[in-house]
């Protein structure tokens, strides 16, 4: 990748012929003499350098042929001085100006590469953020008038007390009957379809494999405005005909290119999807995404094929529609409700959202919140720049005045500063660029599931912005030096060094400090309460002994008659005994649902004298599964072989089940009744289980024993040998007994809960690099900046020093100085930092948004850098001997 | 200076590739110079030069794969123009010249 890059910029750098190809194949040439096979990265990076270095010759180069009268350039003898002066002298300065700055930033490395990384890590941290929430949130949708493409859902008041309805109570999705008013009398709409995900097994030669699938109504690509690619699109006939003789099927871009070569002729050929065989009658264009809601967010949107789908009786569709030319959302939410294609009006209202909305629910304020960390880091990047170049113009002051002296003008030399800015600006900007580019893609591969996620990549104007931001800082207070510096009168430069502007400049650059002190804290607060939050997160308890467990799934198959029915039933015994026999196995159980990977559904629970009762989660376990689990029994028995023999109607409860269904008493040998089956005994009481994330709030549960329903295929294996060795095992264990199965998920506990708080650890990861970052660059600024401004009062302490002044005093008193400064910057912060904690108090989990360990942390923290950036310079001045400080400079 | 009075890297490239023998290629060249110089030199610097000592009719090249190699990459390589010969030349004659009788001023002698 390296070479690539460095190929690249010879490219453009060098002129388009033939003898440039051959320089480039020189060095390539070269390249390959050098490498041996080892130390690659080293040799590609030297590459990069002597391509930069050549690429830079011939740019310049390049510049100075433009320049008429330069030596390289064409001459004309007719060129009249005059001309000469007029234009050929300014590029030719303009060159000189160019190399002299690179010059003067080769003499001063450090503050170069400060100077330079500090405006890369603002540029290109706040560009990859806004290229993301650009993307997300402000582009308009990829498809035809995305603007009148809504979303059509309906208000359930009573689901919002339903555990597993609760997310979506204000958008369920609309029954096939709703649909079928809808797409016959809608009048605001010129389209409505419907759609949603499944998922189905693919299976042909090689391994069966899970592909997502979508299905849609044959208006579907209508409403969107996006013609197939190839082929076409569903008939309303072929909407019913899903399980029909000749089911059809349209394939996504990305499957066709992975299952198929490019030339293959695709239309008319079979993919055998389930137990059927379709025919493939179009493909889709490429990047085609159509998010949904489910389950607590949207999903990515991506779908490897697409089936008909909107007949059948009993699903539940999500609803989109093409608002009619001239008509408005609440004319299209009027109609809806006039129309009422449902029979209870009462219980469900309509709603009319946009879809851009939409597709961004709950994303708006995460990413809202770290453009916000972002665009502090920026600004803490551009403070840290202005207190370099400020902190530069001290050292500066003599060469300014011994060049006015030899005969510089002002206007010369603000145009040399200026240059150097622009070169300094540019080379940050490079870097930010560079650095845009890697953090991007780091962003979106950490991040939560985000829409539209192919499209992202660094984007133009955004990183022109971030850019324009970090050079006007950069020409703002590079220029400043020129403007104070220029003013002084020469004799006073010169005779009194840099102590006039120092002054000036020490009192705008401690409150750029504060400034920058003022943001940090901000960020490490917040950084500081989501990582808090993060730890409790983490020590909170699973219900279940992680350590040790691995959980395995198998995707259930669709069971046609009796016999496979009995065949699969059998085969899980099977399975279970396969595993069971694998080393270092001490336990195996089998239920209908295992934590953090089922998604839950809740049912009601009755209670025998008829009141309702709280609703809970409802698995089928084998008697094995408390205990290999880890669960803990609080009080009565847990289900026993004898359960499962009779099948007995006993069930182990929750503990927040008993408390909220038998809040006064016992609950052991209660009865409550669930469905409209026949009332269930509790026999035991279990301690409460997190089902599918650490932060979502425990569900109450009721576990009753294992029937045979629906062989069970999700398997939980308690180990004692490391997860490496053993977890190969357990998949031959698989396949050795069902060659054909399909193993779904194969993971360590720990790495399920882990994963569960992945939001939570990205958000609390990015917030604290941020915070930490920005606490460097702070740390640097106020180290420059008072080891400056001590430096500037040299004279003054050594006087006190001759004078008999204790050196602890006058450390203090430097110390002190600064520190009111810094004590300010932080006050302003923490009145920052309140009012920013309650913007992320919907973030924190287990940690109230004013907590105190952490504002007070943070503020112990900011101020001890501050001190120990003010001591250090401060107690090296104090240490010289005051001869030294006063001898004449 | 006119145009066939050579600079003293001018010479030098030249000089390199007289020693390298016909047909040079331009790595075997700056290896040379490397060697003889004793300090790294700047591909920048001369592949201007070499440009320079091109347009001047001092030095020619043809492109050319190099031997043995199957990668399809074109290389350059350089030989001398009789009036690159006769400049190199006239640089010795001059340089003499201008040595001559110095030996003793140097204390050399």
């Amino acid at each position: 990748m390296i070479v690539r890059f460095a190929n690249r910029i010879l490219m453009s750098a060098l002129p388009n012929n033939e003898a440039s190809e051959t320089i480039r194949n020189d060095l390539a040439e070269e390249l390959r003499l050098r490498r041996d096979g080892r130390h690659r990265a080293v040799h590609a990076l030297w590459y990069l350098w002597e391509a930069l270095k050549l690429a830079g010759h011939f740019l310049l180069l390049r510049l100075d042929r433009r320049v008429p009268g330069s030596p390289r350039g064409p001459s004309s003898p007719r060129t009249t001085h005059r001309q000469t002066r007029s234009s050929g002298m300014r590029f030719d300065t303009c060159i000189q100006d160019v190399r002299f700055a690179l010059r003067t930033f080769g003499r001063k490395p450090l503050f170069t590469a400060v100077a330079t990384l500090t405006l890369a890590l603002g540029i290109g941290g706040s560009t990859a953020m806004f290229s993301v929430v650009d993307r997300v949130l402000l582009r308009p949708l990829p498809y035809h008038e995305p603007d009148r493409i809504v979303s059509i859902r309906q208000i359930m008041e009573r689901w919002k007390d339903v555990a597993n309805l609760r997310e979506s109570w204000d958008r369920a999705w609309l029954h096939p009957d709703q649909f079928a008013v809808l797409r016959e009398e809608a009048t605001t709409f010129s389209a409505v379809a419907v759609h949603k995900q499944s998922e189905l097994t693919l299976r042909g030669e090689g391994r069966p494999e899970v592909v997502s699938v979508g299905r849609g109504s044959s208006e579907l690509l209508a409403v969107l405005g996006v013609p197939p690619a190839r082929g076409r699109w569903f008939t309303r006939a072929e909407e019913g005909n899903t399980d029909g003789p000749a089911p059809v099927v349209v394939l996504s871009d990305e499957f066709r290119r992975s299952h198929f070569s490019d030339d293959q002729e695709i239309l008319g050929t079979s993919l055998q999807l389930g137990n059927q065989v379709h025919t493939v009658i179009g493909v889709l264009p490429p990047d085609f995404h159509l998010r949904e809601f489910n389950w607590g967010g949207m999903d990515a949107g991506h779908r490897d094929l697409w089936i008909p789908g909107g007949h059948t009786c009993c699903y539940q569709w999500e609803a989109i529609g093409r608002l009619a030319p001239g008509a408005t959302i609440e004319q299209a939410e009027a109609e809806l409700h006039l129309l009422r294609p449902d029979a209870d009006p009462a219980v469900r209202r309509f709603t009319v959202i946009p879809r851009r909305r939409a597709e961004s629910e709950g994303l708006a304020t995460p990413l809202a919140l770290l453009l916000g960390a972002t665009a502090l880091l920026l600004l803490i990047a551009c403070g840290n720049v202005a207190t370099l170049l400020l902190g530069e113009l001290a050292d500066r002051g003599h060469e300014i005045a011994a060049r006015s002296a030899l005969g510089a003008g002002r206007a010369r030399i603000t145009r040399q500063l200026l240059t150097e800015s622009v070169v300094l600006g540019a080379m940050g900007s490079l870097a930010g660029v560079g650095l845009a580019r890697v953090m991007t893609p780091v962003v979106v591969r950490l991040g939560p599931t985000l829409p539209r996620v192919d499209e992202i990549g660094v984007d133009g104007r955004v990183l022109l912005a971030a850019i324009a931001i970090g050079t006007a800082s950069v020409l703002v207070f590079g220029l400043l030096p020129a403007l104070t510096a220029t003013g002084d009168s020469l004799h006073s430069r010169l005779q009194g060094g840099a102590r006039g502007s120092s002054a000036r400049t020490s009192h705008l650059s401690g409150f750029v400090v504060a400034f920058e002190l003022a943001l940090t804290t901000v960020l490490l607060v917040s950084g500081g309460l989501l990582a808090r939050s993060f730890g409790q997160l983490m020590d909170t308890d699973p219900g279940i002994d992680a350590e040790g467990l691995v959980a395995l799934t198998i995707r259930p198959r669709r069971l046609d008659t009796e016999a496979e029915w009995e065949q699969l039933l059998g085969r899980s015994r099977q399975i279970r005994g396969a595993l069971e026999s694998v080393s270092g196995v001490t336990a195996v159980t089998v239920s209908s649902d295992l934590p953090f990977i089922s998604k839950p559904t809740s049912t009601p629970t009755f209670l025998t004298d008829g009141a309702r009762g709280s609703t809970a989660l409802y698995w089928r376990v084998d008697p094995t599964y408390h205990a290999t689990m880890g669960a803990r029994l609080l009080s009565g028995r847990l289900l026993t072989d004898a359960d499962a023999d009779a099948k007995a109607s006993v069930a182990v409860v929750s503990e927040s089940l008993a408390r909220a269904n038998w809040p006064e008493g016992s609950p052991l040998g209660q009865q409550f009744e669930y469905y409209d089956r026949e009332p269930v005994t509790v026999v035991g009481v279990v301690g409460d289980v997190k089902h599918e994330t650490l932060a979502y709030r425990t569900e109450p549960i009721f576990y009753m024993p294992l029937v045979d329903e629906q062989p069970p295929m999700a398997f939980a294996v308690r180990t004692s040998r490391s997860y490496g060795a053993v977890m190969s095992d357990l998949r031959e264990a698989v396949l050795a007994t069902d060659p054909g199965a399909l193993i779904e998920t194969l993971s360590p506990y720990e790495r399920l809960v882990a994963r569960s708080a992945a939001v939570e650890r990205f958000r609390m990861m990015l917030t604290t690099g941020f915070a930490i970052v920005a606490a460097i660059l702070a740390g640097i600024g106020v180290l420059g900046i008072t080891a400056r401004a001590v430096a500037g009062h040299r004279r003054e302490l050594g006087i006190r020093m001759a004078l008999g002044a204790r050196e602890r005093s006058l450390v203090w008193d430097v110390v002190r100085r600064h520190l009111r400064l810094a004590g300010g910057g932080v006050a302003v912060g923490l009145v920052l930092a309140v009012w920013g904690s309650r913007l992320i108090a919907s973030f924190l989990f287990g940690v109230a948004p004013g907590d105190p360990l952490t504002f007070t942390s943070v503020t112990v923290g900011v101020l001890i850098l501050a001190l120990v950036a003010t001591y250090v310079p401060a107690r090296r001045i104090a240490a010289l001997d005051p001869a030294t400080v006063l001898r004449p400079e | 200076m006119n145009d066939t009075q050579l600079g003293e890297f001018e010479q030098a490239v030249l000089l390199s590739i007289l020693r390298e023998g016909p047909n040079a290629f331009a790595l075997e060249v700056r290896g040379g110079l490397e060697r003889d110089s004793g300090k790294p030199v700047s591909r920048g610097a001369f592949y201007t030069t070499v440009e320079r000592l091109g347009r001047k009719g001092l030095l020619t090249w043809k492109t050319l794969r190099p031997e043995g190699s199957r990668r399809a990459t074109k290389q350059r390589r350089f030989s001398l123009t009789s009036a690159g010969m006769q400049a190199l030349r006239e640089a010795k004659r001059s340089l003499k010249a201008r040595w001559a009788r110095l030996d003793e001023a140097l204390g050399e002698r």
